[in-house]
């Protein structure tokens, strides 16, 4: 009796490890119910992945039903959102590479083509040329619309690997400076037009204050050299045409001269060279935060109220330099201007990029959804914004707005990512931007200047150590020589003398020889 | 449940039980998990010798024998990070067993049993805190925005503020400090629970024949403690291929400058994997690692085995 | 009497007392600064850094976590507390039954099992393969046996520690008496082991519990759902997002709102409060377990 007792009791315990090793297994992924269509047969139900920037997203899974709700009747397709914060994005999708979870919709990043590149040449993206030209009609004519060339960016060598989301392509460099010290000093920062000027008015500031006056917006900006665009630091109202190949650490070098196709080495050029020097100076002079390299992660305007700088430099979209916007964003009243526009290049298509994984068995269905995403109002703004009334509320003259109490940090649904989920120009603003922002960046879209090298993408599969390597360097130096920290007399050459020690000019042998073949092939 | 039904099962029972006693119904749990847990994923390093297709799946790809070894050992990384963790491994028993000794000695030594108490579990303390949570002190010690060094202290001195998590050459002491302020509570308890063990006549005696506490300490508890000395510092030298992943991704922040110093095997393996994308060599290391260490580890235990045999694994 | 009062404030003990006095401030002073760096004013901390004695003091941080997003918090304390507590207990059962098991010198399979425990101390197939037997095979991503089962439920170590302590300190004639009674395998593990048994397992508790509250990498690697978040993995996003802007920002181009270091500061007290509380109490079991056989935590 007893012995029999304990052998039930043994099994029941069995059962209970059991239930816990397994029983997870009996409750997979939900898969949402959707309505009726019964003509179509079941929807097709694909997962895609992205990152996020907001915090936890509590209310996902209602906007993913309130997406399904839509894709079913328009495409018959149901949709799974997988949204990791950007921290560990790659570290998540590496396991599901690994693991071979089902992933139908990809969002490449760390942003800069580094990781499409990467993934392009690991055969981890499938060629979907064909598909797109028999399913993604719609997206085609979106992308082409704005950027006749945009789909050249993701293609390589002949075959196209991803489509980049439509969004606003032109990306400036501005300059803000708090308003209050200026205005003390009778400073207007709309008149400067070049470096003299800007001197002229950070020395005014710092004779009359003692204080940093410059500072970088963080980001891994340095205070005059911009890692993207080069100013033209005599007339901030021209461009520098420069190529970086879609690397924001110039690994691949750089076309630095205007009609050359001579990949070189920006870091050893004459401009660098000045602007590092010019910057030094600054620094021992005091006009720029002494802690502007090493704390990169405080946001400017933090900075300014803190004390610690009172202007920038900052990339940023069109209408940045609305400037009630900006005091009202960041509690800073300021003065803002435009310092350098960005020409087109194949690192800009590259930046984030939707890809099919090779190991997809949803390809097709997978280009629908995406060409759905380029054409739905509907999904960009649930997908940014969420569901109307509950995430956001719409104003009188259509902008968004958030509910009372919410801010970006606490709303249960926020993406804020208008430039990731296909196509901006249909997604919804939020006030205060103007209500014609959209339509104002798309006429400035259409003007943007395609850089001659669009289409070009350079494969570093035989380089890749190499470009480990450099990057390594160049995070070591970079930012410590554009913030002035170190003196460039002595650092410069040490750097470049370690970036060839890294094999930096192989890279830029490589990345030179493809190119020449790849100019050859479009003659 | 009746006395009826339960003699009629009795005939079931007694078969299984023959070859399936109550004994290995308790074992069925563990052996389960670790089968799942350790034995089946073992097949894993195969990896190491295959190349990655990821269309057709982990496993799937052809095999290429040792290419993904080669390539391993001709990239600088491998000597970076075996010389790493071997280097910190060393720094950190030399330290620790020595530290660990003088602590055990002093808390031995106080006679004030009450404050003996108090300071065992206060330096016990920081081992039990998540790894997660001593990144976050250390970065409240060394931010350069809003450290405690870079804000405070360094400005008393009237020194320049420095940026440690871009600097390598501060982190081999830092982490050799925050490894030791984790561990030194566990080391010295475990000398200070042999010295208590220690027979007290033998003091007695020397008290007698006039011996200063120093002379007791250099003639009697040294000697004693030497056998749990070697004993531990030969296990630790076992496991001198592994390293503490947390302290050394977690601490410096998984912060790119400081790589070459920070690097370890586990932190290589995790990163080829998780960042990098770089499955091969990945799998390549961690299976290096993992052949390399049963060597030291079985090394270790037989050199344990001579010494005494009930402090050997097996 | 005398001699040993005097000896007591001598000079030699005095400066005994002053070294491990500085050992204690060195463990106490970090968690100090983490706790009053919860309570420092947000303008302060950018400011002047944190400090211990702030010039003012805040509870927004507290504000934020427990009123303004108070769902995340209370939910992943909630997951922490669960995963700790079922996660303890389900080992405290699993491991002591084997260790039992391989204790008795009359099990003839003892010998091959011992030999099946040991070797996963030795060898192990990493990280990836694991990953796709938990995932591909047991489908455990996003539930809460994720948090539980993988690496931590039961350790090849504590079951030989186990092992051990029975050799030691049940004695065969006892078990044999149970027998003649007519107690089965089960009776006698249950009534008469484990009761015997109570400071092993208050160690062995206490590990497991600190392993599951501390623990980050299960939630890393199979958990992508909010829900499932525990405290350690919240915290562990949070370092990862710095550290991604430290590294890739310059190619993001825009700010990214980041939980304030008080806010930092104010999680990491509320993950490691509970244990310096609790610590007091069960710090007896944790000494007896080092001195047990080397418990490592």
């Amino acid at each position: 009796m007893r012995r029999t007792a304990t052998l039930v009791l043994a099994f029941a315990l069995l059962l209970a490890f059991g239930l816990v090793g397994c029983a997870p297994a009996a409750t997979p992924t939900a898969t949402p119910t959707t309505g009726p269509t019964a003509t179509l047969g079941p929807p097709t139900e694909i997962v895609m992945m992205y990152p996020t920037f907001a915090g936890p997203q509590p209310d996902i899974l209602l906007v993913q039903d309130a997406v399904n709700k839509l894709s079913v009747p328009a495409k018959n397709i149901t949709v799974k959102f997988l949204a990791y914060s950007m921290g560990d994005y790659m570290q998540q999708a590496s396991l599901l590479f690994a693991g071979g979870d089902q992933l139908d919709l990809f969002l490449t990043l760390p942003f800069g083509s580094v990781q499409f590149q990467g993934m392009v040449s690991n055969n981890q993206c499938a060629d979907i040329t064909d598909l797109v030209a028999q399913y993604g009609a719609n997206m085609t004519k979106a992308i082409k619309d704005v950027y006749p060339n945009g789909m050249a960016g993701t293609t390589v060598n002949g075959k196209l690997y991803g489509m980049s989301p439509l969004n606003d392509v032109n990306s400036f460099l501005w300059l803000y400076m708090a308003k209050a010290p200026l205005e003390k000093y009778g400073l207007d920062l709309h008149n400067v037009k070049n470096l003299a000027d800007l001197e002229a008015v950070v020395k005014t500031i710092y004779d009359g204050e003692k204080k940093a006056v410059l500072g970088s917006n963080g980001l891994g900006s340095g205070v005059l050299v911009s890692n993207g665009t080069w100013i033209n630091f005599d007339d901030f109202s021209t461009n520098l045409t420069t190529e970086f190949f879609g690397s924001a650490s110039w690994t691949y070098g750089g076309i630095i001269k205007a009609d050359s196709t001579t990949v070189e080495n920006p870091y050893a050029s004459d401009y660098f060279k000045k602007y590092v020097e010019i910057t030094r100076q600054w620094y021992l002079n005091g006009w720029i935060d002494k802690e502007a390299a090493a704390d990169q992660t405080t946001t400017g305007s933090d900075k300014i109220k803190a004390g610690k700088m009172m202007g920038a430099m900052s990339y940023g979209e069109y209408g940045f330099d609305n400037e009630a916007n900006a005091e009202a964003r960041s509690g800073v009243a300021q003065q803002i201007i435009k310092i350098a526009d960005t020409a087109v290049s194949t690192g800009r298509f590259q930046k984030f990029v939707w890809v099919v994984p090779a190991v997809s068995q949803h390809q097709d269905v997978a280009i629908q959804f995406l060409d759905w995403m380029f054409t739905s109002k509907e999904w960009n703004d649930l997908i940014n914004y969420g569901i109307k009334d509950k995430h956001y509320l719409v104003n009188a003259d259509g902008t968004f707005k958030l509910p009372d109490g919410i801010d970006f940090t606490n709303n249960p649904y926020s993406n804020a990512a208008t430039f990731f989920f296909g196509n901006q120009f249909l997604s919804g603003v939020m006030a205060p931007e103007a209500p014609d922002l959209r339509d104002k960046v798309l006429e400035l879209d259409k003007k943007a200047v395609a850089s001659q090298f669009l289409g070009y993408t350079f494969d570093g599969t035989s380089v890749m150590n190499e470009i480990a390597a450099v990057n390594n360097k160049v995070t070591e130096y970079y930012l410590s020589l554009t913030c002035g920290n170190v003196d460039p007399a002595t650092a410069l050459p040490k750097f470049l003398q370690e970036l060839d020690d890294s094999g930096y000019a192989t890279i830029i042998a490589e990345n030179q020889k493809q190119l020449d073949a790849w100019l050859a092939s479009k003659k | 449940m009746g006395t009826a039904p339960a003699t009629r099962t009795m005939p079931l029972a007694k078969r299984m039980r023959r070859w399936f006693s109550p004994l290995d119904l308790m074992c069925i749990p563990a052996v389960v998990y670790l089968l799942f847990n350790n034995y089946i994923p073992m097949y894993g390093l195969v990896i190491a010798f295959k190349k990655i297709d990821f269309s057709k799946g982990l496993y799937g790809g052809p095999w290429v024998g040792l290419k993904n070894f080669v390539y391993l050992f001709k990239t600088p990384d491998a000597w970076l990070m075996t010389r790493n963790t071997i280097l910190y491994n060393l720094a950190f028993i030399l330290i620790m067993n020595f530290l660990g000794v003088a602590v055990g000695i002093i808390l031995s030594e106080i006679l004030a049993k009450r404050a003996t108490k108090v300071y065992q579990t206060t330096i016990l303390l920081p081992q039990l805190i998540s790894i997660i949570i001593v990144a976050n002190l250390v970065y409240g010690f060394l931010s350069l925005s809003s450290g405690v060094v870079n804000k405070t202290i360094l400005p008393m001195l009237g020194l320049e503020a420095i940026d440690f998590y871009s600097s390598p050459v501060y982190w081999p002491f830092i982490l050799t400090g925050v490894n030791i302020w984790g561990g030194i509570g566990y080391a010295s308890l475990l000398y200070y629970a042999s010295i208590i063990g220690i027979d007290r006549e033998l003091y007695d005696a020397a008290y007698v024949d006039g011996a200063s506490k120093f002379r007791q300490i250099r003639y009697i508890t040294m000697p004693m403690l030497k056998p749990t000395v070697v004993m531990l510092v030969i296990m630790a030298v076992g496991r001198i291929f592994s390293s503490n992943f947390g302290l050394f991704y977690q601490v410096p922040m998984n912060s790119g400058p400081l790589i070459k110093v920070t690097q370890t095997i586990d932190t290589y393996v995790f990163r080829g994997l998780m960042q990098n994308n770089n499955i091969p060599m990945s799998s390549a290391a961690g299976a290096y690692q993992s052949v390399v260490g049963l060597v030291t580890v079985l090394l270790a235990n037989y050199f344990v085995r001579l010494i005494d045999r009930d402090s050997a694994l097996m | 009497m005398q001699r040993r009062l005097h000896r007591t404030f001598s000079p030699g003990q005095i400066a005994l007392h002053l070294v491990m006095i500085g050992f204690m401030l060195a463990a106490l002073v970090p968690f100090l600064l983490m706790i009053m760096s919860s309570f420092t004013d947000e303008d302060i901390l950018l400011k002047y850094g944190y400090t211990l004695f702030p010039s003012k003091f805040s509870l927004y941080a507290y504000y934020y976590l427990f009123v303004a997003d108070a769902v995340t918090i209370l939910r992943s304390y909630a997951v922490t507390l669960g995963v700790t507590a079922s996660g303890t207990m389900l080992s405290l059962l699993l491991t002591p039954m084997m260790g039992y098991a391989l204790s008795r010198k009359d099990y003839r399979k003892r010998g091959v099992l011992t030999f099946y425990i040991f070797f996963t101390m030795l060898f192990n197939g990493g990280l990836v393969p694991q990953y796709l037997m938990y995932t591909q095979i047991l489908h455990i991503k996003n539930t809460f046996a994720a948090l539980i089962v993988p690496n931590l439920l039961i350790s090849a170590f504590s079951i030989l520690l186990m092992k051990s302590y029975f050799v030691l300190n049940i004695h065969p004639a006892l078990i044999e008496a149970a027998k003649m009674d007519g107690g089965g395998e089960f009776y006698i593990f249950f009534r008469i082991v484990m009761p015997l048994s109570t400071p092993i397992l208050a160690t062995m508790g206490l590990m497991t519990g600190i392993g599951y509250w501390n623990d980050w990498m299960n939630g890393l690697y199979y958990i992508s759902n909010a829900k499932f978040f525990s405290l350690q993995v919240l915290l562990n996003r949070i370092l990862a997002n710095l550290s991604f802007l430290r590294q890739y920002g310059n190619e993001l181009g825009f700010n990214i709102p980041l939980p304030s270091t008080a806010i930092r500061m104010a999680m990491a007290t509320i993950g490691s409060v509970p244990i310096l509380v609790l610590y007091p109490f069960f710090q007896k079991y944790f000494v007896k377990g080092i001195s047990l056989g080397g418990v490592k935590g």
